[in-house]
């Protein structure tokens, strides 16, 4: 290989093998436990009372109004200010789990409000309970608004999950820069490492397009 | 069949907020009997359909079903034994025809899939669109529409229906399709509670009749004597205006 002469090859792959789990294993945890954290903040929204809905809101907005970078530098610090032993990667990987969860129950609570009053009232009317409705009248049709937004969220984490190279923890976008710095040829390495987000994206993607097809009424 | 007493309303009040929407009302419904509730826009009638239904609360007052109070804890039962039609026919968009009809009796009654399904299309024949059955709502008409949702109730095998000016968002086309599909209803026995400008379709399928207005019945009795001999000055001046 001339690009990477003089330096020992199977290293290289090995970092980059690291930095590619560390990605795949931020983008799944961020995407499984933040929708589910997030599924819950933005049911709870739907049925909260005026007090409770502004204190979630203000944790959702506090969230989504500073930079994910900030929360990582601050996740970074904190707990050494506070003299808890954590791990950076932990930390790193909480931040990013309820930067995910505030998106998506912004998503799960518009989804749901999208669905007018008199579907519900169609369904009370006919005997379901509350968690019937929802399932099978409400959720079917949120579902379809919630898609796009929903998607756009998750492509977003996996690439932003590179931020938490800030804090020191090698990804997939760490270990290119410091293969980089041992071959001193950067080009062919980002090339690389910008096909790898993509090998990883583009699917979601069409899949996403395709969910959303799927859920047009009377398409199935 | 008549004679039995099924839906009773005594001293209903609601409000929303400070607003006084119903004001003592009382009803007495026997079995089979088929009501008008006519009267001005904002006068309570649909509010009071919800009440009867459950579907919205009543501050003070009872509402007996067979008997029964309602209450809280008896709400879905009442929602299954007592049938809405709405004026914008909420028939589930994500359905087909024959699922949206289906869907209840088969979660709510937990009758198998299969007899849901027979009976859904003896339904759908009766309202004269058994040919739509794999249709989704927006490919209805409006007509088509709230026959589907008449179907969609019936599925329940309520005990009582209830109609909230189900024909006013169609075209005047289309009213009569519906209209027949309640006459052939009442004409069945199912009792009903109608709440209606169509005059007179009141006057040709009810029994009896009641004029609201502003929240309060202003007149009830015998549809005949109500519409042909109004006693109260406000029923004299509404019907004028509409006939």
């Amino acid at each position: 290989m001339e690009l990477i002469s003089g330096v020992n090859l199977k290293n290289l792959m090995f970092m980059l093998k690291t930095g590619l789990i560390v990605t795949i294993y931020l983008s799944i945890i961020a995407i499984t436990i933040g929708t589910l954290v997030g599924s819950i903040i933005g049911w709870a929204r739907t049925i909260a009372n005026e007090f409770f809905d502004s204190i979630i809101l203000l944790f959702v907005d506090i969230i989504r109004s500073t930079p994910l970078i900030i929360q990582l530098l601050i996740a970074y610090h904190l707990p050494g200010f506070l003299g808890i032993n954590i791990s950076t990667i932990l930390a790193g990987s909480i931040v990013i789990v309820l930067y995910f969860a505030a998106n998506c129950s912004q998503v799960v609570k518009a989804g749901i409000d999208s669905v007018t009053f008199n579907q519900w009232r169609a369904a009370e009317s006919l005997g379901f309970s509350y968690f019937q409705q929802m399932r099978y009248i409400i959720l079917p049709q949120a579902w379809r608004a919630m898609i796009p937004s929903y998607t756009g969220f998750a492509l977003g984490i996996i690439k932003d999950t590179s931020l938490i190279s800030v804090i020191g923890v090698i990804e997939l976008v760490r270990s290119g820069q410091i293969i980089i710095s041992r071959t001193l040829n950067p080009l062919p390495i980002w090339f690389v490492i910008g096909l790898i987000y993509f090998i990883i994206c583009w699917p979601l993607s069409k899949m996403s397009r395709h969910l959303e097809k799927k859920a047009q009424f009377g398409e199935k | 069949m008549a004679g039995k007493r099924i839906l009773e309303l005594k001293n209903i009040n609601k409000y929303y907020d400070n607003v006084h929407v119903l004001k003592d009302i009382n009803l007495t419904v026997e079995q089979g009997d088929a009501w008008a509730i006519i009267g001005p826009s904002g006068s309570g009638k649909s509010t009071m359909l919800y009440c009867v239904n459950s579907l919205e609360p009543i501050q003070s007052g009872e509402i007996f079903f067979q008997g029964k109070k309602l209450s809280e804890q008896n709400k879905l039962e009442i929602h299954e034994s007592i049938g809405i039609i709405f004026q914008n026919y909420n028939l589930f968009p994500h359905l087909t025809v024959l699922d949206n009809i289906t869907l209840a009796p088969h979660k709510v009654k937990k009758i198998p899939l299969n007899q849901c399904r027979k009976k859904a299309i003896k339904l759908l024949e009766k309202v004269g669109l058994a040919h739509k059955k794999d249709a989704f709502p927006h490919e209805l008409s409006g007509g088509q529409a709230q026959r589907i949702a008449i179907a969609r109730s019936m599925a329940m095998e309520p005990k009582v229906m209830l109609y909230d000016e189900v024909t006013s968002a169609l075209d005047p086309e289309l009213v009569q399709g519906v209209l027949e599909v309640i006459r052939d209803l009442v004409r069945e026995g199912m009792t009903s509670i109608i709440v209606t400008h169509e005059i007179a379709f009141a006057r040709e399928c009810t029994d009896y009749c009641i004029f609201m207005n502003d929240g309060k019945v202003e007149e009830v009795g015998p549809t005949k004597e109500v519409l042909n001999n109004p006693k109260n000055t406000r029923t004299k001046e509404f019907l004028q205006k509409v006939l």
